[in-house]
């Protein structure tokens, strides 16, 4: 309990800077980590050391590192706790100190002692020493109200100096340089409780718009203690900015390696965690040598999850935020992050960099890859004829380019799905839930849609692309995948032999003129021949992203037949 | 329109033959051994910025004042999960420069003279105006290295994007028996 005579006497000059202090040492513990990640983990990567000593050096360099991280994040917890205690502190010794003013103006004496103190009349009330019964009551009456005043000031400042206290007593600003590399866990729960104490947590279950309004709500105290204490959480919602949840999500991609990194050490993980470690080491492995990348290429985690085996990643190339276009890829058929992060940041890379190359270089464009369903297997026939994946993933999407959305900006968001993704992209939108402006269908075998209009969007916003090549793997997808996935109600096996048959003329690919949207001329060479450089699919794409299908010029839209 | 989709299940049918004869599994087609152009990073850079400014200088446009980009990435099928720019990699090269817009059709007609006189051979060249708004495009490769050229009017009406990119090339070998002749590519601009 803050006494009397400590409140009204404290210097809290001292306090401010304390968290001057700590503040700093957060940013040049965060700088620390940077120049580490940059610096040294790229110098061992650019020197083309790959050996097993490399490995272990690696290894080495990361704990390093990500002590650092968790050093970092818990001197910013506690520099918020104590600005916010030394923000607090004086505004309730003002009001104390008033009101002592005030007491003693009003002929009330403060006797302070160590035990606490007591407030008397300065001189007894009444004319010439000799109150009646009604200016004694009187005189009590004030000396109470002044009491409960100094009381009611000694709790909310005893109650801010105890929020502080347990700050720091579960922060432990002692053991700060010396973290262990299992403090992660621990870090986390900690800045929970603590920001719990300042009435921040748990987050909200909001819809993406709203989750955009919650966040502008919030004080930069408030965003910084949710960022320390619910990086997982934040780095996964739709409707923050994309920069927070990239922050949030690199703090969380260290939490879990770290989490995982012993019980695969000791040989006791499960396949589940074995799976996830290789899922989130080709992501952080992506970041790492995304440092390299320039302003306006940098790479941002937008999201990443173990739902499945074979991972989920949502990563941007540009912040979408800030760019006037937006394109998300959904892949299709075999996608994992593991085996496949690196290829489509590259496509996400073309479409960008030829989107870019037709604007005027000031609206900016960014590209998404979008993995955050389970792409059926290569081999699972049945997986990729079902259409329960891309239903189950449909969702997400709309969440996802909902969020992008919420952020304002006015965005053209081109939704651009190959193969099996153009499946899910149909899901998405035939709800009339997906808020794109345009959607582009390549290698598509049906969008579960019979006709464009049925993607609730002006059929003139429907692209649809096919590879020319003739006897190859786009001929197979789009041709045969059509009796699955070309029409607007799952059919039962039963059926699809039925129609094979019968000759059922009821399936509609997005590239058949019946579908009804516009039909691209592309020169794609084979099924992922999409983003060849130099070809005329990749340029489309790009005049589409960049919105030039309204050129009065005929020769700057798209090529379409 | 029945015949036509039967027609097509009959074809895309051989197209999953085609594929499991020549995959084994059906997981890619095996193109035709072709030997892929060795070429370090450096050079494939400097090849692309100078077909750039030999286009430049052929159509006399001043480039506009945002730096160009050169990016390396994966050749072929870049989802396989198997390629990665350490041996093999395709550059990109893209440059904008000013052309007025009622300038933009004589400009890429001087261009397919340039190019073709570059040794590239033109694959596609339109130019059109409507609406007062003159513009273009030109797609060329050349035979002799397998680098490709693509111009194009941009959303502005007022700039063409030179587009450079390289066939898939070969890193060279290393001279002393190293493994890694140069730093691994990054993606720079």
């Amino acid at each position: 309990m803050v006494g009397f005579t400590e409140l009204r006497a404290a210097n809290f000059e001292s306090w401010r800077e304390s968290a001057r202090t700590w503040r700093t040492t957060a940013g040049k513990l965060a700088e620390l980590e940077n120049t580490f990640r940059t610096g040294v983990n790229d110098g061992v990567e650019a020197a083309g050391w790959k050996g097993r000593a490399a490995g272990t050096a690696d290894q080495d360099l990361e704990v390093t590192v990500r002590q650092i991280a968790v050093s970092a994040s818990q001197a910013q917890t506690i520099g918020i706790a104590a600005e916010r205690a030394a923000s607090e502190l004086p505004a309730i010794q003002t009001m104390f100190r008033a009101a002592i003013q005030e007491a003693e103006t009003s002929g009330l004496r403060i006797v302070e002692n160590p035990g606490g103190y007591t407030v008397q009349a300065a001189a007894p009330a009444g004319a010439a020493g000799n109150p009646t019964p009604a200016d004694a009551a009187r005189q009590q009456s004030a000396i109470d109200g002044f009491v409960a005043r100094f009381d009611a000031l000694l709790r909310q400042a005893s109650e801010a100096d105890a929020k502080f206290a347990a700050t720091l007593a579960t922060l432990m600003p002692g053991d700060v340089a010396e973290t262990r590399l299992d403090a992660w866990q621990n870090s986390v729960e900690d800045t929970r409780r603590v920001a719990g104490l300042y009435g921040v947590g748990p987050v909200p279950t909001l819809d993406p718009a709203q989750t955009a309004n919650w966040w502008r709500g919030l004080s930069d105290e408030q965003r910084a203690l949710y960022l320390a204490a619910y990086p997982r959480r934040l780095g996964s919602m739709d409707g923050l900015p994309a920069a927070v949840r990239d922050t949030a999500n690199r703090t969380a991609l260290d939490q879990r390696l770290t989490e995982l990194a012993p019980a695969l050490a000791g040989g006791k993980s499960p396949d589940h965690d074995k799976r996830e470690w290789e899922n989130l080491t080709e992501i952080k492995k992506q970041l790492v040598a995304g440092y390299t990348r320039p302003p306006g290429r940098e790479l941002l985690l937008l999201k990443f999850g173990d739902k499945f085996l074979d991972g989920q990643v949502i990563m941007s190339v540009g912040d979408p935020d800030k760019a006037k276009h937006v394109a998300v890829l959904v892949p299709g058929t075999g996608t994992t992050v593991a085996g496949n992060l690196e290829g489509g940041i590259t496509r996400a890379d073309r479409i960008r960099d030829t989107a870019v190359g037709l604007t005027d270089g000031k609206s900016g464009v960014a590209s998404v890859f979008w993995l955050d369903y389970d792409a059926p297997e290569k081999k699972g026939i049945g997986s990729m004829a079902g259409w329960a994946r891309s239903e189950e993933g449909a969702p997400r999407l709309d969440s996802f380019v909902g969020g992008v959305r919420a952020q304002g900006n006015d965005h053209h968001i081109t939704v651009i799905g190959h193969s099996y993704g153009t499946a899910l992209v149909g899901d998405a939108a035939k709800t009339g839930g997906l808020a794109a402006d345009d959607i582009v269908a390549l290698g598509s075998p049906g969008m579960h849609v019979k006709r464009a209009e049925d993607l609730k969007i002006d059929p003139g916003h429907v692209w649809a692309d096919r590879s020319p090549a003739k006897l190859d793997e786009d001929q197979a997808v789009v041709d045969l995948g059509s009796a699955k996935h070309g029409t607007d109600k799952e059919p039962s096996i039963f059926g699809i032999v039925a129609d094979a048959f019968v000759g059922s003329d009821d399936r509609v690919s997005p590239t058949d003129e019946a579908f009804g949207g516009k039909r691209l001329k592309g020169d794609a060479d084979g099924h992922s021949g999409y983003w060849d450089t130099g070809g005329e699919s990749l340029l489309n794409q790009g005049k589409i992203v960049a919105g030039m299908y309204n050129d009065p010029n005929p020769l700057n839209r798209p090529h379409v037949k | 329109m029945i015949e036509r989709r039967l027609s097509g299940i009959f074809a895309a049918l051989s197209a999953v033959l085609v594929l499991s004869l020549a995959s084994g599994c059906g997981d890619s087609v095996k193109k035709q051994e072709v030997k892929t152009p060795e070429m370090s990073e450096d050079q494939a850079r400097a090849t692309a910025e100078e077909y750039t400014r030999l286009v430049i200088a052929g159509i006399k446009a001043p480039a506009v004042d945002r730096a160009p980009s050169f990016n390396v990435s994966p050749c072929g099928e870049v989802m396989s999960g198997k390629d990665s720019v350490e041996k093999t990699f395709t550059a990109l090269r893209i440059q904008n420069v000013t052309v007025p817009s009622r300038q933009q059709e004589s400009v890429f007609r001087q261009a397919r003279t340039t190019i073709e006189g570059m040794g590239f051979r033109i694959r596609k060249f339109e130019t059109a105006t409507a609406a007062g708004k003159g513009a273009g495009n030109l797609t060329a490769m050349k035979p002799a290295d397998g680098f490709s050229i693509i111009l194009q009017t941009t959303a502005s009406a007022e700039e063409v994007m030179i587009m450079v990119s390289s066939p898939c090339l070969e890193r060279p070998k290393a001279s002393g028996g190293g493994s890694h002749p140069e730093p691994p590519a990054g993606r720079t601009s």
